[in-house]
């Protein structure tokens, strides 16, 4: 028998959630792309993922369960081919087919996607991976580049950054939301299939209007997002709940390629009937300025933690856990209408930086959220894209018009999922 | 590129696919990528198992109406709409691609065994069969295909061992819910043996696996 162990490792403390409530409809699997300015060469790019595979270890492994719990193991297989894009975007990674590997690269014509399973990283950890593979992609697909090794912008840390942070004592009490939140239900696309909104436009335009109103563009963005829901479902008095995700590791110091990240709600609720845009951006505004403390992150990771670690839970096997991690799932999911995620600027060094064009994301569906929206930017280019399982485009729709309307040029680029209207 | 005059946006199409009016075309380079066009793939798992819940309907209600209409009992009926069941259950667990063919055989055993249990019960004549002759052979069963399965994917032993694990742990049951007591002790024999084994000739690769199985971590 072969005698060479494979490394392992444990889930970190938000992981443990993903592998129990992934299923074909909620896949908890996200993507980000980079589209550049020529076409990608699927052979380099195949290339280019195996190398960058050999500087992260952390991702070239596979998910297995345990007694009590899943855990992470190195994959020994190869890399599967990488392929053309032809189905929708984070769409549950069929394993068997992936090597196992719990994330997926494909390219179309001048973009690259990768899809990451929410258990190996969070956006910002497989943003950490993309940006290494596109600098690897580069190195292969132009011969002009001299090579620069990977500097401090490229963090190969796998460390578990709520351990980290959590300071055993005291166990905090619960701050997650209870409130009954509006959803956002509607006629579904056929065969499980997802319609993507994409509108581009300038961050210096949407700089400046954040500024006229006092605001950051992410709180601008959640508040427009919020608008948009209250228009298009207007009457309705329960709490229009954003879900905010926010990196910890600007809070924490750490530069994990783990999950590190901690939630906030930007909670709206409707008392009375004619709300102004600039209202509504100064509740968002409140909401969020009041949730996103380093006090308060930390009682949420003593509170996750202290859960995790508790000898009890510890005992029982993972068929048991998973019944309650479901349980607890889908009552904590009424909390919230939808999900707006900001991943930030991608840069690139030069002169890797003039071959890139565009920086993206996508979310995936979750119990509860048939809408969810993205953002991410590069150079002058902000991107927003809202993932949909519905028909219905009513709310992408207001939110374009509000910010069309403040003066912002918006281009729109869909999958064509949305265009006919029966 | 084209302009919607309602939403005031550029689009890619001469329909707006926010507001679905038409648009105007407009001097601007498109640098923007799309999205592939997706073509539906049918679900053939999916269409087999509708298909099968739709006979099983219908079979369940034929049964019902024939057994009903010439005994006034729904005593064998009972019994076959278990067996279509039994059918379904199997289907299922065959089709989940995500699962090894090991997993696939252990759970279809079990799904057998809860079935003859039912029947062995639900008839009471000669009650207890099931648990005193057929859970002990379900175990030897169990741990001969593990067996195989072991010496046939032998790189990846580790795999099996957990499911040794859980077939020591149904021996031990099976002698508290008095199975026979022959069967038992030769079904908790070969299965102790079995992971003894195992972990012998695993050295420390299988001892590894406990440890990750059972999220022990020396480093800490």
């Amino acid at each position: 028998m072969n005698n060479q162990t494979p490394n392992w490792g444990k889930l970190d403390n938000t992981a443990h959630l993903f592998p129990v409530i992934s299923t074909k409809k909620t896949s908890n699997v996200f993507r980000e792309s980079v589209s550049l300015y020529e076409e990608v060469i699927a052979t380099l790019l195949q290339e280019a993922v195996e190398k960058t595979l050999q500087s992260f270890p952390g991702f070239a492994v596979h998910l297995k369960r345990g007694l009590f719990w899943y855990y992470l193991e190195e994959n020994p297989k190869p890399f599967p081919i990488v392929a053309e894009e032809d189905d929708y975007p984070c769409r549950l990674i069929d394993y068997k087919k992936n090597n196992e590997y719990l994330f997926s690269v494909s390219y179309y014509k001048d973009r690259i996607n990768l899809e990451t399973f929410h258990a190996l990283a969070d956006g910002v950890g497989a943003k950490v991976f993309l940006k290494a593979l596109i600098y690897n992609y580069l190195n292969l697909s132009h011969d002009e580049i001299n090579e620069i090794p990977f500097d401090q912008d490229i963090s190969l840390e796998r460390e578990d950054g709520f351990q980290q942070c959590y300071t055993p004592g005291k166990i905090s009490k619960s701050n997650y939301s209870t409130l009954n939140a509006l959803h956002i239900n509607g006629r579904k696309l056929f065969n499980n299939g997802l319609s993507v909104i994409e509108g581009s436009l300038s961050v210096k335009e949407i700089k400046s209007l954040a500024k006229s109103l006092n605001v950051s563009i992410n709180v601008l963005l959640v508040a427009t997002y919020a608008y948009a829901i209250y228009l298009t479902k207007y009457g309705n008095k329960k709490p229009i709940v954003i879900s905010v995700p926010v990196d910890l590791r600007f809070f924490f110091n750490s530069s994990t390629t783990k999950n590190f990240f901690s939630m906030a709600n930007a909670n709206f609720i409707p008392t009375k009937d004619d709300y102004s845009f600039e209202e509504v951006v100064e509740i968002v505004k409140n909401s969020l300025i009041a949730q996103i403390t380093k006090e308060n992150f930390r009682k949420t990771i003593s509170y996750n933690v202290s859960n995790e670690q508790g000898s009890i839970v510890k005992g029982i096997p993972l068929v048991i856990k998973n019944i309650g991690i479901k349980y607890t799932y889908a009552k904590a999911a009424k909390a919230s209408t939808t999900t707006m995620s900001n991943l930030g600027v991608m840069k690139f060094k030069e002169p890797y930086n003039e071959y890139v064009n565009k920086f993206s994301a996508m979310l995936p569906m979750s119990i509860g959220q048939n809408i969810k929206a993205a953002i991410a930017s590069h150079g002058d280019l902000l991107s927003i894209i809202f993932t949909s399982s519905m028909r219905n485009s009513k709310i992408q729709k207001e939110f374009f018009r509000i910010l069309s309307h403040k003066s912002i040029k918006i281009r729109i680029v869909t999958n064509g999922e949305n265009n006919v209207s029966l | 590129m084209y302009h919607c005059n309602n939403c005031k946006v550029a689009v890619d199409d001469k329909i707006c696919p926010l507001c679905h009016s038409t648009t105007e075309p407009i001097e601007c380079k498109n640098d923007i990528t799309g999205y592939p066009f997706v073509k539906v793939k049918m679900n053939k798992k999916g269409l087999a198992k509708k298909m099968y819940l739709a006979l099983e309907a219908l079979c369940a209600f034929i049964l019902l109406l024939i057994n009903y209409r010439f005994s006034h009992t729904l005593s064998w009926s009972i019994v076959g709409l278990a067996s279509i069941s039994l059918g379904y259950i199997i289907m299922l667990i065959f089709f989940n691609s995500l699962v090894s063919s090991f997993s696939k055989i252990s759970k279809s055993g079990c799904a057998i065994f809860v079935y003859l249990v039912f029947i062995d019960y639900f008839f009471k004549i000669n009650t207890g069969w099931s648990v005193y002759y057929v859970l002990p052979i379900l175990i030897i069963g169990e741990t001969v295909m593990n067996f195989f399965f072991t010496v046939i994917n032998h790189r990846n032993f580790q795999n099996y061992m957990i499911a040794q694990i859980v077939t020591i742990i149904l021996a031990f049951l099976s002698i508290s819910v008095g199975s026979n007591f022959l069967l038992t002790i030769i079904a908790l024999f070969l299965s102790v043996l079995l992971f003894a084994s195992t972990l012998f000739f695993g050295g420390f690769k299988g001892i590894a696996e406990m440890r990750r199985r059972f999220h022990i971590n020396p480093e800490e």
